[in-house]
């Protein structure tokens, strides 16, 4: 599952292998950062309870890329999604929410957040089904019909925009290598305990 | 295949310190919501070499926790029947890695559907049974040593014993996240989302919801994505494949139902789908069958 990827030491101006933070090398150090965002994603979920949570690990590329997170809900629950971007340190990534996968051609757009870089942004289940009544109000229906609509899945699609490569002398083999550049974001989603009393 | 580890020879370089990095969240005489707030991960801090970190897959998924799906099966009418679940003896059938994991996914979904049903006598035995099962696959590390006394100090308070479940919850993802474990992390799902179907289709056979229709109709459609997960493992155990294959007819059959190859994206959205009781019988009558399958 994935590409398997060799961290470059260093992702900006520091070009020593060893950070300073306890002989961390930068990968084990973005891991733990990383994973101070995972808490602080999980604590933004109060007062919802914690449902899932999902890390994103992303290496920017010379094209645009894409990576999709499908999210299955519990029909008639609440839910409150929480995203923290600290990881995101190299260009802004985009955001975007749909009801269908990106095979889809007449998926709908429910959420969209653009040049998301550093911090933490957070929206419910109640305002993506709020988005998916509009886009059916518009499309005529009643307000009966509208009030059927069901969010039993969404998915979270992340674009990662291209970036220029830098290369690198690998100093073991000295041949040229390309830096590998990475972000992280953390999504945390959490359900609304008083709808199970 | 001993070896829901697969990968485990391009994981290895990840230095095994960072199993170390789980974290404990029962710490005493805290209330439960500060913790949350409050918990910093600990990380060792010994020099690590030639650390690889795993770019994420273009396509995951995150389903919901075995708590909210036994809490809706609840919600829907499910009648609490201990003889339904997979018996706590059955651990010690589990001798491969794959089966111990599948029913640390099993039993993390029985062990919610005990809780939701206020069954915590029953709930006990679950527990000692996933935490029996998670050492058994290397996962100890997300049961605090206290998690059984502090289960057995808050018997009489749900609420309690489902934050002591939302915990282990969260560490199980957290040491998933942390040690780049995707091969257990889709095994374990299976194994929760099968028992999780199997419960469903219990709740259908039992109440005629359309409710739980629905829900079993995109869960049946996650079961596309755990299928894939299922393909991608390196070490191809014939089990594996016979699970993958048991989950893709579950799905195929869905999809070939009659009623559902008809339905627009509109009718999905709209809450318009609706499957005759034969074609419910028979996506239920393969449910049971791979779940009996896959706990013996």
């Amino acid at each position: 599952m994935g590409l398997l990827v060799s961290f470059a030491p260093d992702q900006k101006e520091d070009k020593k292998k060893k950070s300073s933070k306890g002989g961390m090398d930068a990968a084990s150090e973005f891991k733990s950062q990383v994973a101070g965002y995972r808490q602080a994603c999980k604590a933004a979920l109060k007062p919802f309870r914690y449902s899932f949570g999902r890390t994103t690990y992303f290496n920017y590329k010379p094209y645009n890329t894409m990576k999709e997170v499908e999210v299955a809900l519990i029909l008639n629950s609440d839910y409150k999604f929480t995203f923290n971007a600290d990881g995101v340190t190299v260009e802004p990534i985009q955001v975007s929410v749909y009801n269908k996968p990106a095979s889809y051609n007449n998926r709908i757009l429910i959420f969209e957040k653009k040049s998301v870089s550093g911090g933490s942004f957070e929206f419910t289940s109640e305002k993506l089904l709020e988005n998916m009544r509009n886009h059916y109000k518009e499309k005529g229906l009643s307000d009966y019909e509208l009030e059927k609509i069901l969010l039993s899945k969404v998915y979270v699609d992340y674009t990662i925009p291209a970036i220029d490569e830098e290369f690198e002398e690998d100093p073991d083999t000295g041949r040229r290598k390309v830096v590998v550049k990475r972000g992280a974001i953390v999504f945390a989603s959490g359900y609304e305990n008083l709808g199970y009393k | 295949m001993d070896g829901v580890a697969i990968k485990m020879n391009t994981m290895k370089n990840i230095n095994v310190l960072l199993l170390g990095v789980v974290i404990f969240f029962f710490a005493c005489g805290k209330d439960e919501a500060s913790q949350h707030q409050d918990e910093t991960p600990v990380v060792d801090e010994q020099i690590t070499e030639n650390v690889i970190i795993e770019e994420s897959s273009d396509f995951a998924f995150a389903p919901p926790s075995p708590l909210e799906i036994a809490a809706f099966f609840k919600q829907a009418g499910l009648v609490y029947d201990q003889t339904i679940l997979n018996p706590v003896s059955n651990k010690d059938l589990y001798q491969t890695k794959l089966k111990k994991s599948l029913n640390f996914g099993v039993y993390a979904a029985d062990l919610a559907t005990c809780v939701v049903n206020d069954q915590i006598s029953d709930a006990k035995g679950y527990l000692e049974a996933t935490e029996y099962l998670a050492n058994e696959i290397g996962m100890s590390n997300i049961f605090e040593e206290t998690a059984m006394t502090k289960f057995k100090e808050n018997i009489s308070n749900t609420d309690s014993i489902i934050m002591i479940l939302t915990e282990i919850q969260m560490n199980t993802i957290e040491y998933i996240e942390l040690n780049g474990k995707d091969d257990l992390e889709v095994v374990y799902f299976a194994g929760a989302w099968i028992e999780g179907m199997y419960l469903g289709s219990l709740t259908i056979m039992e109440q005629d919801s359309g409710n739980v229709v629905q829900q079993l109709a995109s869960q049946i459609e996650f079961g596309n994505r755990i299928a894939t997960g299922l393909e991608v493992i390196e070490d191809q155990d014939p089990e594996i494949i016979y699970i993958r294959n048991g989950i893709l007819e579950i799905v195929n059959a869905y999809q070939n139902c009659e009623s559902i190859k008809n339905l627009t994206d509109e009718d999905v959205d709209l809450g318009r789908l609706q499957m005759t009781k034969a074609e419910l019988k028979e996506i239920s009558e393969l449910i049971v069958a791979l779940r009996n399958d896959m706990i013996e």
